[in-house]
């Protein structure tokens, strides 16, 4: 097993960001595609295996069209969603339909963008596919969930509610993980690296043990830094009295007339960056399981196999410190979280027999348009295969 | 001479090579013998980003790849006049620095002065329809859920409304597009009244209950109609909507593809500059009442008394230090500095004066 390697700098990345956001900016936007262009060939070409790495073909100019649209699209929709905000759920519901199609062209045109060692990845995924797991099956299961609720709400039985909430920790569980059992193999499935397919050999119960899992490291994490907030809540706060106030009186109105506003502010502070970290270290925690299973449990020709070694701790660590760092640089320090976070991923990352890539041959190329990749880019679509 | 490995085409197998140049001409060589040769101009070579690897195809589609990365620019670009002019901004120290300063100058002379005067201009570019589109359905919605019918008596509200019409709608002149209208209604919080007043962008203004019972005589019910009569006038509501849409854009921009990060940006941002523009709509609307109030022969002073006895009936007890971080995730300015600028404008009024000179 070897790993993988960063080898781009903080320092040598924020050059090449802050030239990024200032061309970005005094073209009002326009440098943009450009812009991402430069930043993923940087971030492609560092990443090494065996002093071979990977590069990053598209251009600004094969990106720029599509970004426009894309970018028209968001305008209109941050823009209706303001003024109309009734308007934007229709928006949003077509958005959800695309979705899939997003997805699809997004794996398609990135990776037919992106090579290692001179030689292409690809991916041959169906369009019928990804409407069936990223539109099929949510539908179902919220279908499913519906379908339980109304039976609870309409016979109002205390047996039936035991029962239906059981039905529906259960639906949570099996569901989430078949998703994601499901949507891996998909996207696994259907890539290829020049001649050679990837293939995983995933199982939905895995899935549903770290699934639980999580869902108990939540609880715990919930309660854990909740106590903590609260602790230092209580030391903050100069007059105790107005907490107490607080919680024995939270619905009489003439409380908040003597409400002292600046012990307030430090209270909502604490317990917002309390919902961050614990949304953070669960996703920590997540990331974490489901690379080591899913690296663990898939091959490239059968020969080449992958491996995982994030530690949920130090993961942790890191996303809540560059979190940290970035905010009280006011985002000056985005650059270094950026590189801190690729070499730790990449380093965690092992390719058995590299040797045995040399023998590697692309295949025909075909032109691609980039239109879902960019309308994916802006709205923030996550195609979620983490590496 | 420089030294790379070069992969056959369309193939991952590759072996170590040199790039010989003479003249105009290339020579990529294994041990003794010439595997490729050709004119330097028929190079493709990628341009250079920090000290990543360099790819230089070959006409035939063969890869030439090298981590010397001065070489490549001495011996081949130059040749070619052909040099990287991002790669030249990005490693000249000077030029980051200033580049640096330029985009924090930018990025906060954007956000203190473009989004509000852009938006004033976007804002009042728009057609009249709208600010009628906009504000349809909020008095609908309100009265279902927030409001109650009002209490006041009617002769209460017969006067404010006559004053309204023959006192203070001649004030904005005649072909003013708003359809004004005032709206009595009743707030309530459990048992207390709410003392509010505030319009809506098509020129509908709502009054409380509890605002008309603060208030000791008309002088003050026309100040504060003035102040709102001014966030119709100078299209507030419509600003603010142009505003916070630049600012998630803006935003999405700056952050890039860091979502979460992106989320918390924006989170945070957007409250501090929403209430930062939302205080300065506020000055401005000032500013709009107590000038035509001087017109309408009404003291100023008006607006600073209903202001104070809003203010008393809502009591607090802070220091100076705990007001300065309230005042910046504040929509409105603090009270007595709005109490002391009406003050201003009645000494004029005092004098006699139709326009005052000391406006800030």
């Amino acid at each position: 097993m070897k790993a993988l390697s960063f080898e781009g700098t903080g320092l040598e990345y924020f050059k090449i960001w802050i030239v990024n956001v200032l061309l970005t900016i005094i073209t009002l936007g326009l440098y943009y595609p450009w812009a991402k262009v430069r930043n993923n060939r940087y971030f492609y070409a560092n990443s090494t295996l065996e002093d071979k790495n990977f590069e990053y073909h598209a251009t600004g100019k094969q990106l720029f069209i599509a970004y426009l649209i894309a970018f028209v699209l968001f305008i209109v929709y941050t823009v209706v969603g303001k003024f109309f905000p009734m308007a934007s759920i229709w928006f949003i519901l077509l958005l959800s339909i695309l979705i899939p199609w997003i997805i699809w062209r997004s794996m398609r045109f990135n990776m037919r963008m992106t090579s290692f060692s001179n030689v292409k990845f690809n991916f041959d995924g169906k369009l019928s596919q990804s409407y069936l797991i990223f539109i099929g099956y949510p539908l179902l299961f919220i279908l499913a969930t519906a379908g339980i609720i109304f039976t609870m709400v309409g016979t109002g039985n205390h047996f039936v509610n035991i029962i239906g909430s059981i039905a529906l920790f259960a639906i949570y569980c099996f569901g989430f993980a078949y998703f994601s059992l499901k949507k891996n193999s998909y996207l696994i499935n259907s890539s290829r690296y020049g001649q050679s397919k990837f293939k995983s050999n995933l199982d939905v119960k895995n899935f549903l043990i770290i699934n639980l899992k999580t869902l108990a490291l939540s609880f715990l994490v919930l309660l854990v830094s909740f106590a903590i907030a609260i602790g230092l809540i209580y030391t903050i706060a100069e007059n105790k009295e107005f907490l107490i106030q607080i919680t024995s009186d939270i619905n009489n109105p003439e409380i908040f007339k003597n409400l002292d506003y600046s012990a307030i502010i430090p209270m909502f502070i604490i317990i917002y960056f309390t919902i961050l970290f614990v949304n953070f270290i669960i996703m920590a925690y997540y990331t974490t399981r489901t690379r080591a299973y899913i690296f663990g449990n898939m091959s490239l020709d059968e020969g080449i196999k992958f491996s995982s070694s994030l530690k949920f701790v130090n993961l942790a660590f890191i996303i809540v410190s560059n979190l940290l760092i970035i905010f009280f640089t006011l985002g000056l320090a985005i650059p270094w979280a950026k590189v801190r976070l690729a070499r730790y991923m990449l380093e965690n990352t092992h390719v058995s027999s590299p040797e045995n890539l040399k023998v590697y041959l692309n295949e025909k190329e075909e032109k691609e348009s980039a239109v879902g990749e960019q309308i994916g880019d802006v709205f923030d679509v996550d195609v979620g295969l983490a590496l | 001479m420089i030294e790379g490995i070069l992969y056959e085409i369309r193939s991952s197998a590759s072996q170590k090579v040199v790039l010989l140049i003479s003249d105009d001409t290339f020579f990529i060589n294994f041990e003794d013998t010439t595997l490729h040769q050709g004119d330097i101009s028929s190079l493709a070579v990628s341009s250079r980003i920090g000290n990543v690897e360099r790819k230089i195809t070959l006409v035939d589609g063969a890869v030439f790849a090298t981590k010397d990365n001065d070489a490549v620019d001495k011996l081949i670009l130059n040749t070619k006049k052909n040099k990287s002019i991002l790669h030249h901004l990005e490693s000249n120290s000077i030029l980051i620095f200033f580049a640096l300063i330029f985009t924090i100058v930018i990025a906060f002379s954007f956000f203190k002065w473009g989004v509000p005067s852009l938006s004033k201009s976007i804002a009042h570019a728009m057609p009249y329809k709208v600010n009628e589109l906009i504000s349809e359905n909020t008095l609908k919605v309100l009265d279902k859920h927030i409001f109650k019918p009002s209490q006041l008596s009617a002769s209460k509200k017969d006067k404010i409304i006559s004053v309204f019409k023959s006192k203070l709608l001649p004030l904005i002149g005649e072909n003013d597009e708003f359809k004004y209208q005032l709206h009595f209604r009743l707030w309530r919080n459990k048992k207390e009244g709410i003392a509010n007043a505030f319009a809506l962008p098509n020129g509908d203004i709502i009054l409380t209950d509890k605002f008309v019972q603060l208030s000791s005589n008309l002088d003050e019910i026309s100040s504060v109609l003035l102040h709102e009569i001014g966030h119709v006038e100078e299209k507030h509501g419509l600003q603010r909507l142009i505003q916070s849409s630049f600012i998630t854009v803006v935003i999405m921009f700056i952050s890039g593809d860091s979502t979460a990060l992106g989320d918390m940006g924006i989170g945070l941002g957007s409250l501090f500059l929403s209430s930062n523009y939302s205080r300065h709509h506020e000055s401005q609307a000032d500013l709009f009442a107590f000038k035509k109030m001087l017109k309408a022969k009404i003291d100023p002073i008006s607006f600073a008394n209903i202001m104070s006895e809003i203010t008393e009936t809502t009591p607090s007890k802070k220091t100076e230090k705990e007001k300065d971080i309230v005042y910046y995730l504040s929509s409105h300015p603090n009270t007595s500095s709005r109490i002391n600028m009406a003050k201003q404008y009645s000494q004029c009024f005092k004098n006699g004066l139709v326009v005052c000179k000391n406006e800030k």
